[in-house]
């Protein structure tokens, strides 16, 4: 049977770069694994001693192979391993042998386990691995850490070494004086603090370490900064549809005839705010998915964030803190009041002279400037039943909503935003629940927005609002809606 | 008020040692110069004592257990008591109600069916034989008993197949949290039995002794009554094809410690005529001229060598016990604060240095010898200043230094422990903020086995680094040094900073 050809994705798998990351325990190997694997499922812990065996991280997007990345236990006995090699040595130029005949005789002795866990990947035969070690730049250099160093010089795979900073104190100089007698390319990266950029810089940084894998490890940043952006688009379309079901968002219950309206009120009003708070669930937890961050908990530094995140849509610190102010309420109330009045002009075939539409920003900006700093109130009004129904019930149709309020889209914008913020900037190396540090500074800067995004989203909002939830010029205003949300997030 | 009775130094008990381990586990608790100024006061009063003082250290020991109060720990010891003489009285109770059923049982005669001798010598001669000999083997240290022929090979396929071993292969898959817990289990296990396993075998085999023995003294004066009181008859039935010849070739070598006499030996005439077969009819005539012999092998195979083995086991425990009481960690602490009277050598030295008392509590002597990892101190006169106690030379061990130079400077602390006596420790600097590496363990173990047991090892991890710059300001840093070497099950080995108070082994 002929040979099929293969599918070019099998080819990059076979050339695809793996790094082992190794050094000393509780150093933040499986940190840097998870940050730059960007998976979850890596096991972090304060306490030394939690990765025991060497678990491989591919990171393929859309099924292709871009690395892959070894996450290591960390070396428990290098002097000895190191002893061992040197009474082993059979020369410069196979020290290499000699780092896989100790892993051969020390297979099964306990004393070793870690090392040849660790040392492993780095004897493959044939297989394009390169060396990431990783030491702790917050705590002093330490002579013990040569040992180390010197076994994967004898290994002879192409090394890098990173300086993960974990505490404040700042030893990167030392560290960077001896590690630079020992690996090419020093780098410094924080895993759980640096940014997507930092990331990407230290991949194409990969590139450096072998001949052959700067096109790959500039291939691997470039379809990640891709993905990165759709991600970002996702989650501006899961934000821009949240809103949408918001501002078209109803309830409404059927009254028979002499039924007193005002008990029903209060609960179809507060059934109505129910639903509003899962929809920006729902959507939170979509975004969260998107990034990878599925399940996350949520939890406040102090009282003062406490309406950040995990606070009630509908209290007024929520309104305050992401709330658009004054002078923008009434700029946005102007722009939605004449978005509305414009649609009375066109009916009227611009025979009321953009009256409407005047008219319209008027009264909008006016209630831009009432509604400011005050939480929505939810309308409800009442409708006589028509028809058959009449007949057959008799009485009315009591309907709460969608809330007309101009402020509120913008507060549902800005906790979104700062929401995905946090989910967005989250290294995979961070485990836990998702804490909010506030700051008073942050005050105001929540949800920032020029004058021309503000007009233009209430001009949006505005449209969304005159909608029916289930009529087809929704679609649109959404992708509309995404777009600018895309380049605010 | 006055402590507990000071028990005698002969005569040290279990009692003894379980109020010696909760007065210690209490000072645990205590501030250090709290225990140093108790202390000294005693050693004040042991040395007005003068030609009356107690001159070795169990005597001392026990001295200060009288003297020092703990009135927590005395009411432990009486719990204690209560609870050992309940135990005896109930394994006496015990052996004597089944010695009496069995004998019952084994001798019960209605005149249809004689008493059986091989039943008899069964229950009472080789079931005892074998019984104690299991107790001897149990007696014999690991060590010896894997010299004995064919022993050495059984308890290494034992251990080998053993269940056991398989919660070590199990763990590796086990979250990091229940790792450590087993591990932290087993090194307690292993640290409780350097110090007190011998004191629980010979416990056990005292305890086991007592109630053989009331189960054979109430089976031979079971014995004694239905020949006194009934009419037994005696005959030998066996399934087995056995000739008289043999059987009589038996019980010639029961009764050859008594042979010599010429009396209570079954002639061979009297094994020919006794043999019976289940439903045939016996003759009872003569056949009580057994009951000498089944009495005598009662007596020579089952009482005497029980009574024998109680007597050996409780000896045993009395020595077992004393050398668990100056084992027992804490104790050279105790026993250095006594031996200086009134006199400091340390001084405090300020923030992150050791104070005044935390050095005597120690244990570790006044001039140990003390081992800095990887540098960790990085010179005597930091080592000195951390500690606050005269450091002469500070000896250098991990970090850059081959595992050959570490093994040669193990043999040099080796002697120098030897040298300096009983009073003398070793105090190993480590950095706090990294994490314990199983090389540490290893030098661990191998400090233990250059020093010998007893001698106190100090594992005091610095906060600090050979600047004075402060590094670690996380208690998981100094919690991962407690835990990891907790592993070791080494009872004389503890874990603290110069300005903290925590064992490897307590809590």
């Amino acid at each position: 049977m002929p040979d099929e050809p293969r599918d070019p994705r099998d080819r990059a798998d076979d050339t695809a770069p793996t790094l082992a990351v190794v050094g000393h325990p509780n150093k933040g190997k499986s940190s840097i694994v998870a940050t730059l694997a960007a998976d979850g499922s890596v096991a972090i812990a304060p306490r030394p001693g939690t990765t025991i065996r060497a678990d491989r991280f591919p990171m393929r997007v859309e099924g292709e192979l871009l690395y892959t990345l070894v996450d290591t236990p960390g070396f428990e006995n290098a002097r000895r391993v190191l002893d061992w090699m040197r009474r082993n040595d059979p020369g410069v130029d196979r020290r290499h042998e000699a780092v896989r005949a100790f892993i051969q005789q020390h297979r099964d002795d306990p004393a070793f386990r870690n090392e040849v866990e660790l040392l492993g990947p780095l004897v493959e035969r044939d297989a394009p691995v390169g060396v990431l070690y990783v030491v702790d730049g917050s705590i002093p250099y330490s002579d013990e850490y040569e040992a180390e160093m010197e076994i994967l010089r004898w290994a002879g795979r192409p090394r890098m070494a990173l300086i993960n900073k974990i505490g404040s104190a700042d030893y990167t100089g030392p560290w960077r004086t001896a590690l630079d007698q020992y690996f090419s390319i020093v780098r410094s990266f924080n895993a759980v603090a640096a940014p997507f950029d930092k990331h990407l810089e230290l991949l194409r940084g990969f590139g450096e370490l072998r001949e052959g894998w700067a096109g790959p490890m500039r291939h691997a940043a470039e379809v990640l900064e891709t993905q990165r952006r759709e991600k970002r688009r996702t989650s501006a379309r899961q934000i821009a549809g949240m809103l949408a079901d918001m501002l078209t968002l109803t309830e409404s219950k059927t009254l028979s005839q002499g039924d007193d309206a005002a008990p029903h009120k209060e609960a179809l009003q507060s059934k109505l705010r129910g639903r509003l708070r899962q929809l920006e669930r729902r959507c939170r937890q979509g975004v969260e998915e998107t990034y990878g961050h599925g399940g996350l908990e949520r939890e406040e530094g102090d009282v003062e964030s406490q309406e950040l995140l995990t606070g009630d849509l509908f209290s007024e610190h929520a309104w305050v803190l992401f709330g658009l102010r004054k002078k923008h309420l009434v700029l946005a109330g102007a722009a939605g009041g004449a978005a509305t009045g414009g649609v009375i002009d066109a009916s009227v075939g611009a025979a009321s002279f953009m009256a409407g539409a005047l008219v319209g920003a008027v009264v909008g900006g006016g209630l831009g400037w009432y509604s400011a700093g005050r939480v929505a109130k939810i309308p409800t009004r009442s409708r006589w039943l028509k028809g058959a129904l009449r007949g057959a019930v008799g009485g009315k149709k009591l309907i709460c909503g969608p809330i007309r309020n101009v402020n509120f889209p913008f507060v549902v914008l800005g906790r979104a935003r700062y929401h995905h913020g946090l989910v967005a900037g989250r290294n995979h190396a961070v485990q836990g629940v998702l804490k909010v540090a506030y700051d008073e500074s942050d005050t105001g800067k929540l949800n920032p927005l020029s004058g021309e995004e503000t007009r233009t989203l209430s001009r949006l909002f505005a449209k969304l609002g005159r909608c029916r939830p289930d009529s087809e010029q929704v679609q649109p205003l959404v992708d509309q809606l995404a777009d600018r949300i895309a380049a605010l997030l | 008020m006055v402590g507990m009775p000071a028990p005698r130094p002969s005569r040290v008990t279990l009692v003894d040692l379980v109020a010696l381990a909760a007065r210690l586990n209490h000072d645990e608790q205590r501030p250090s110069g709290e225990l140093v100024a108790r202390d000294r006061a005693l050693a004040a009063e042991l040395a007005a004592l003068k030609a009356d003082a107690p001159v070795d250290d169990t005597a001392r020991l026990a001295w200060w257990m009288g003297r020092a109060e703990d009135v927590q720990a005395d009411e432990s010891a009486d719990q204690v008591r209560g609870a050992l003489s309940l135990a005896g009285v109930g394994l006496v109770a015990l052996g004597l109600v089944l010695g009496a059923g069995v004998a019952l049982g084994v001798f019960y005669y209605d005149g249809q069916q004689p008493v059986n001798v091989v039943a008899a010598l069964g229950v009472f001669v080789f079931l005892q034989a074998g019984t104690l000999l299991l107790a001897c083997l149990a007696a014999l240290p690991a060590r010896s008993l894997a010299q004995v022929p064919g022993l050495g090979a059984v308890q290494d396929v034992l251990r080998r197949a053993s269940p056991g071993r398989l919660a070590f292969v199990f763990a590796r898959f086990m979250p990091q949290e229940l790792r450590e817990a087993l591990a932290s289990a087993v090194g307690r296990s292993g640290a409780h039995r350097r110090v007190y396993g011998r004191v629980q075998l010979w416990a056990v085999l005292r305890w086991s002794q007592l109630f053989a023995f009331a189960f054979n003294l109430a089976a031979a004066a079971v014995f004694v009554a239905l020949v006194l009181f009934t009419d037994l008859a005696f005959g030998w039935s066996t399934t087995l094809s056995i000739e008289h010849g043999a059987f009589h070739r038996l019980t010639s070598a029961v009764s050859l410690p008594w042979s010599a006499t010429g009396y209570a030996v079954p002639g061979l005439e009297l094994v020919e005529r006794s043999r019976y077969y289940r439903g045939q009819p016996f003759d009872p005539v003569e056949r009580g001229a057994w009951w000498p012999f089944v009495l005598l092998a009662m007596l020579v195979y089952g009482l005497l060598p029980r009574g024998v083995a109680l007597v050996w086991a409780h000896l045993a425990l009395g020595r077992a016990t004393r050398r668990a009481l100056l084992a027992t960690p804490g104790v050279s602490a105790v026993l250095h604060r006594l031996d200086r009277p009134g006199a400091s050598t340390v001084e405090s030295v300020g923030e992150g240095g050791a104070t005044a008392g935390q050095w005597p509590a120690s244990g570790v002597g006044d001039r140990p010898a003390v081992i800095d990892w990887s540098r960790a101190a990085g010179s005597a006169g930091r080592a000195r200043a951390v500690l606050g106690v005269e450091v002469d030379t500070l000896l250098p061990a991990g970090g850059a230094r081959t595992p050959g130079e570490d093994a040669a400077l193990l043999e040099q602390v080796g002697r120098q422990v030897a040298d300096a006596g009983n009073a003398s420790g070793v105090v190993l600097l480590v950095k706090r903020w990294e994490p314990p590496m199983l090389e540490t363990l290893e030098f661990l173990k191998a400090l233990r086995l250059a020093v010998g047991e007893r001698v106190p090892i100090w594992v005091c991890p610095l906060a600090e680094d050979a600047e004075g710059r402060r590094v670690s300001d996380d208690p998981e840093h100094l919690s991962q040094w407690v835990r990891r070497l907790r592993t070791l099950g080494d009872p004389w080995l503890r874990v603290d900073g110069p300005e903290e108070g925590v064992e490897p082994d307590a809590g």
